[in-house]
């Protein structure tokens, strides 16, 4: 009779019966047949000493090259595909489960539109419908309406594993598990080097968690660099790692204390979690990420990289009578304004570049003048309209020297109106005018990629 | 497939009635299904289940796999009703004990045709998961979970059919011809691995049965008797179980490949196990998940956990391919000379050991294990 039941149910009775007694007791027979019982979980759960005996074992059953035993090898890897998270889960009964791993892991999938696994152990499954609550609670419109389910990592083939009934605690995978869902909401993907273990509580933040020193230790096995724990506990990691070693120089940071929002304890580990999306994934998903990256570092490194090249490349009337100016000089103003010296300085590429500034931008153009080559800034100090055109005017002629008009390209999308208006009076007559609109998102105040609109015109 | 035979007509005329049951509406309006829509459910996935393992011919216009929704509620019934067959089980030999003769006829021929709904079932809910893997159904886990629900009960319904009382009193429906009649019925690919109540269990367990009564008047103290037997001795009936060519069969070739193989597959798909007669030994052949023509087939023999050393120097032979015990209690066989031995994968893979060969019992899922720690 074909079965539907897939392998044996694993509950704690099940594991202590298989996973029972000490490795150094366990003969390769028994790691052989403790290897066959535990499946697909065996390269995840069990220790590397009883994988190996299973090994030696099947060896000296089969011969050396006998069958491919690969699948035998402690897991070193944990998916990173949209979607995946992983949990780190510490062996509180060493005694009783000797035979499984210090610290272990669990490779899962968030899937939109879908429940929970039947699989899965249910108390997981409630700390899963924790985290979506409290994420929803943020207001996070991302989450609201969505149904997300939580499964084995199906690549693993643990789906096949009834873990349903085990009577585990998993409340310090709620770092894991709520990064996992919003890069999968983000349809990013994690970077499978970046680990975290935190549990958060409603009125608390994120709270404590237990094991570290066997988490972190598993952590860099799988070839951690970063390790995310509560902010009280990065002492108390970063001793682990030293008493082990130093564990590969694995990072330890903070999940933030204190705050009243989950995605804002998260903010940084999501930062490091995610992998940029790349040059050429879809302008959506590129320009979304670049609208959460928390810092500005970050965000221009990301622009320049993988968006500017794509923008600057447009074909617009704008961009093709950019690129017939040989040898442009830029003029641009400093603002608050996000990120706009970088585009007007990225589109237009000159020879040479001119920051104006006042006193309030002073660092700012400071800050922009060592980071872009042939750039030079200078301050202007006039407020009225009369003396800026006159101020303007100064600036540019000893900005330009010999070089003609109409190389000139003046950037009039950034600084305010008076400056603008000013600046326009004072450059000289033949000049290309430049002038980039772009929609902004509201929450963040940042231009929004790929809906730039670039106008160009001659001053007559 | 069988061809055309008059009970297919029959056949088809029972998915016919299932397809059309009224019941069966609630599905298309989408709305919760009561007990008639349930039980409809259930009766449509047994009458299509009984042509797909019968080998019925179906019509284009009566053919398909059940909707999602329907094999999910399907699966829950069929969870149920299996769990009343249980219970009922447990208390088949009182009851059977108190029945004449003809009432005792009927009550085994419907535990087996019992067992073979639940089967027909099986085979469909099975075919729609199949289907919904592949597509990819967000409907999935539901279906998930009431499959594992009516596995669990067709489980439980096993066990209890084949503890020893229950066993010897269902050995009886072999002085019917029901059981040949079902494997008679069932399409080709069916009887590769046959469920166990075809298998020859049954009849193995009436030949244990038989020798007892031998030797003894057919009356009630003579089943009160073999009663008692049985109890005493529930390991011998064990023995009629015997392993399929096919769990050998079905290993993949290995393959060279160009392209890196990644697959996840752990290294050893099964254990088959026998025991000797006296219940001293037992033998383990580990059966990889993917073989080459070189690869061996090694059969671990155990005293507990530990190498039975003492058989060193044996004969030991699988499916009549020979081969000695060394000295760690290995007897290894090579997958090729195995294979070879059969074309049929239904046949029977027998492990004979001796310069006399005596045949060892197979084991099921169902003997009591020893920790591997145990009995260093």
């Amino acid at each position: 009779m074909k079965e539907a039941t897939v392998n044996e149910k694993v509950t704690d009775t099940w594991l202590t019966k298989v996973c029972g007694g000490s490795v150094r007791e366990l003969s390769p027979r028994g790691a052989y047949k403790v290897a066959c019982r535990m499946g697909r979980l065996g390269p995840w759960w069990l220790r590397k000493e009883v994988l190996e005996a299973a090994r030696e074992h099947a060896r000296r059953l089969f011969g050396p090259q006998g069958i491919d035993l690969s699948n035998w090898e402690p897991a070193g890897r944990v998916p990173a595909e949209c979607g995946s998270c992983w949990i780190v889960l510490v062996n509180k009964d060493l005694e009783h489960l000797g035979l499984l791993r210090p610290a272990f892991v669990l490779p899962l999938r968030w899937q939109s539109g879908r429940t929970h696994h039947p699989h899965l152990p249910a108390s997981l499954c409630k700390v899963a419908d924790r985290v979506l609550e409290a994420l929803r609670q943020d207001q996070d419109d991302e989450l609201t309406t969505e149904q997300w389910g939580l499964a084995p990592a199906p690549e693993e083939l643990l789906a096949k594993h009834d873990l349903s009934e085990l009577g585990w605690s998993f409340e310090s995978a709620w770092a894991s598990l709520a990064g996992g869902v919003l890069l999968a909401r983000w349809q990013g993907k994690p970077d499978a080097t970046v680990w975290a273990s935190g549990e958060w509580k409603e009125d608390a933040g994120m709270i404590e968690v237990n094991g570290l020193p066997a988490k972190v230790q598993v952590a860099a096995e799988f070839g951690a660099k970063v390790f995310f724990v509560p902010e009280e506990q990065r002492e108390e990691a970063c001793a682990a790692c030293k008493e082990q070693g130093g564990l590969g120089g694995l990072e330890i940071e903070p999940l933030a204390a204190g705050k009243p929002k989950l995605r804002d304890a998260l903010r940084d580990y999501l930062a490091r979690i995610e992998v940029p999306p790349a040059r050429d994934a879809p302008r959506e998903i590129r320009q979304q990420y670049f609208l959460r990256i928390p810092t500005d570092d970050l965000v221009r490194e990301y622009y320049k990289k993988n968006i500017l090249p794509e923008v600057r490349e447009g074909d617009s009337a704008a961009i093709r009578d950019l690129r017939s100016v040989e040898g442009p000089h830029l003029v641009t103003l400093v603002s608050k304004g996000f990120f706009l010296v970088d585009l007007a300085y990225g589109v237009v590429r000159p020879s040479q570049c001119l920051l104006l500034y006042n006193s309030e931008m002073a660092e700012e153009a400071k800050a922009n003048a060592n980071q872009l080559t042939h750039c030079t800034a200078r301050e202007f100090f006039q407020q009225e309209h009369t003396d800026l055109v006159e101020e303007f005017s100064q600036l540019i002629q000893d900005f330009l020297g010999d070089t003609p008009p109409e190389k000139l390209v003046v950037d009039m999308t950034s600084g305010q109106r008076i400056m603008n208006l000013s600046l326009y009076d004072a450059v000289p007559r033949g000049c290309q005018i430049l002038c980039c609109q772009t929609e902004f998102a509201p929450k963040t105040r940042r231009p929004k990629p790929f809906t730039e609109t670039f106008h160009l015109w001659k001053k007559s | 497939m069988n061809g055309y035979k008059p009970m297919d007509e029959i056949w088809l005329e029972e998915l016919r009635e299932a397809l059309a049951d009224p019941a069966l509406e609630a599905f298309d309006r989408a709305e919760p299904c009561g007990e008639e829509a349930r039980r409809a459910a259930y009766n449509l996935a047994a009458a299509l289940g009984r042509c797909r393992v019968f080998g019925v011919v179906i019509p284009p216009e009566m053919e398909g796999t059940l909707p999602l929704p329907m094999a999910t509620v399907a699966a829950e019934e069929a969870a149920t009703v299996v769990t009343e067959w249980a219970e009922e089980a447990q208390a088949l030999p009182t009851k059977w004990d108190s029945a004449s003769p003809e009432e005792a006829d009927a009550m085994v021929a419907e535990v087996v045709e019992s067992l073979m709904d639940s089967y027909f079932v099986m085979e469909v809910i099975w075919e729609c998961y199949e289907r919904a893997l592949q597509e990819n159904d967000p409907q999935m886990p539901q279906l998930e979970q009431a499959l594992d629900k009516f596995g669990g009960a067709v489980e439980t319904f096993d066990k209890i059919l084949q503890q020893p009382e229950q066993l010897a009193i269902l050995a009886t429906v072999c002085s019917l011809p029901l059981l040949e009649n079902f494997r008679k019925c069932l399409a080709d690919e069916y009887r590769a691995i046959l469920p166990w109540w075809l298998d020859g269990t049954l009849e193995a367990a009436a030949e244990q049965v038989a020798r007892v009564v031998e030797a003894t008047l057919p009356s009630a103290e003579t089943w009160r008797r073999v009663r008692e037997w049985v109890r005493r001795e529930p390991r011998e009936l064990a023995t009629p179980r015997r392993h399929r060519a096919a769990a050998v069969l079905s290993v993949p070739w290995a393959y060279p490949v160009a392209a890196e193989a990644t697959s996840v597959t752990p290294p050893i798909r099964e254990f088959l196990e026998w025991m000797s007669p006296d219940g001293r030994w037992r033998a383990r052949l580990s059966i990889p998940s993917m073989a080459k023509e070189e690869t061996p087939l090694p059969v671990e023999f155990l005293a507990g956990e530990q190498p039975a050393v003492e058989l060193q120097g044996t004969r030991v032979r699988l499916a009549g391919v020979e081969a000695q015990i060394d000295a760690e209690g290995v007897a290894r066989f090579v997958w090729s000379a195995i294979r070879q031995a059969f074309s049929d994968p239904d046949a029977e893979l027998i492990l004979e050991v001796g310069e006399e060969p005596i045949e060892w019992v197979a084991l099921g899922p169902d003997v009591p294990e020893q920790h591997p720690n145990e009995g260093k």
